[in-house]
């Protein structure tokens, strides 16, 4: 207390599944998260998601489905410090089935989207808490950046007819801290994943 | 204060917040509109703010008036 306040952990005792559930992905110049302002110097989770001014879902400002390959899906995250500099290496790897132009075309998105704004990642882990990844702007300011990329994605066709035909995909970036979660439910995100008519 | 409305402009649009659902605000129930004004006043967050037709109340003022729509 005298040098630095810490905090507990202690969460009631119950079980919890790993593994993700459900993925999307946006363009981070698109979407604005809202945070509430810290309690007791703690920070709080993201309560809402709404596109930023100019970002439209008719011209694309979507929140995008993946549909990979079930239990196929993972978040690692690694935490490391030279002196007081802390950083947390993010990696989201999950996998795609079937080699095709569709996948093609997926990855030439996530490859120019690496190159030019980053990627915004959100997901919904079986334990049913949902995290955001990447994202940019915080009630209605841009954070420091956090930038996703494609990269060190692998693929292949397999050998023998029973061998996976599918794309590793990896999503990584370096960050200052660990995921902020989403209060929400997925189904106001899938909200964000439709034009309206 | 009797009600929370949305303007116009922004009836069609989309905000993801807990109970949102597949609803644009202009179809979010009152209940809701008020979680999403408790939210806005929260964070503080200027568009979420700006969303709404009349400068909303306090936040005191929200939760009751959350919990006088609840009892409706």
């Amino acid at each position: 207390m005298l040098c630095i306040t810490l905090k507990n952990y202690v969460r009631a005792c119950s079980a919890v599944s790993g593994g993700i559930s459900d993925i999307a992905i946006f363009d981070p110049a698109d979407f604005d998260f809202t945070q509430a302002a810290d309690i007791d110097g703690a920070k709080q989770p993201y309560t809402a998601a709404a596109l930023r001014a100019g970002a439209t879902a008719a011209t694309g400002g979507l929140m995008f489905l993946i549909t990979f390959q079930q239990d196929e899906a993972e978040w690692q995250w690694k935490q490391s410090v030279k002196g007081c500099s802390t950083k947390y290496e993010h990696s989201f790897n999950f996998q795609l089935p079937d080699n095709s132009q569709t996948l093609t075309n997926f990855q030439a998105a996530l490859d120019a989207a690496s190159c030019c704004c980053g990627l915004g990642f959100i997901f919904r882990m079986n334990s049913g808490k949902i995290f955001v990844a990447g994202e940019k702007y915080v009630n209605g300011s841009s954070i420091q950046r956090f930038t996703l990329v494609q990269n060190g994605s692998t693929g292949g066709s397999g050998k023998l007819i029973d061998d996976p035909n599918v794309g590793n995909i990896i999503i990584a970036g370096n960050y200052i801290r660990n995921l902020n979660e989403f209060t929400g439910d997925w189904a106001d995100i899938e909200a964000l994943m439709v034009v309206v008519p | 204060m009797d009600s929370l409305t949305i303007k116009s402009e922004y009836a069609d649009n989309r905000v993801a917040f807990k109970g949102s659902g597949l609803r644009t605000l202009g179809e979010q129930s009152q209940e809701s509109l008020i979680d999403l004004a408790i939210i806005a006043l929260q964070s503080q967050n200027k568009n979420l703010i700006n969303l709404f037709e009349d400068p909303l109340p306090t936040l005191t003022e929200l939760q009751v008036f959350r919990v006088r729509t609840k009892l409706k």
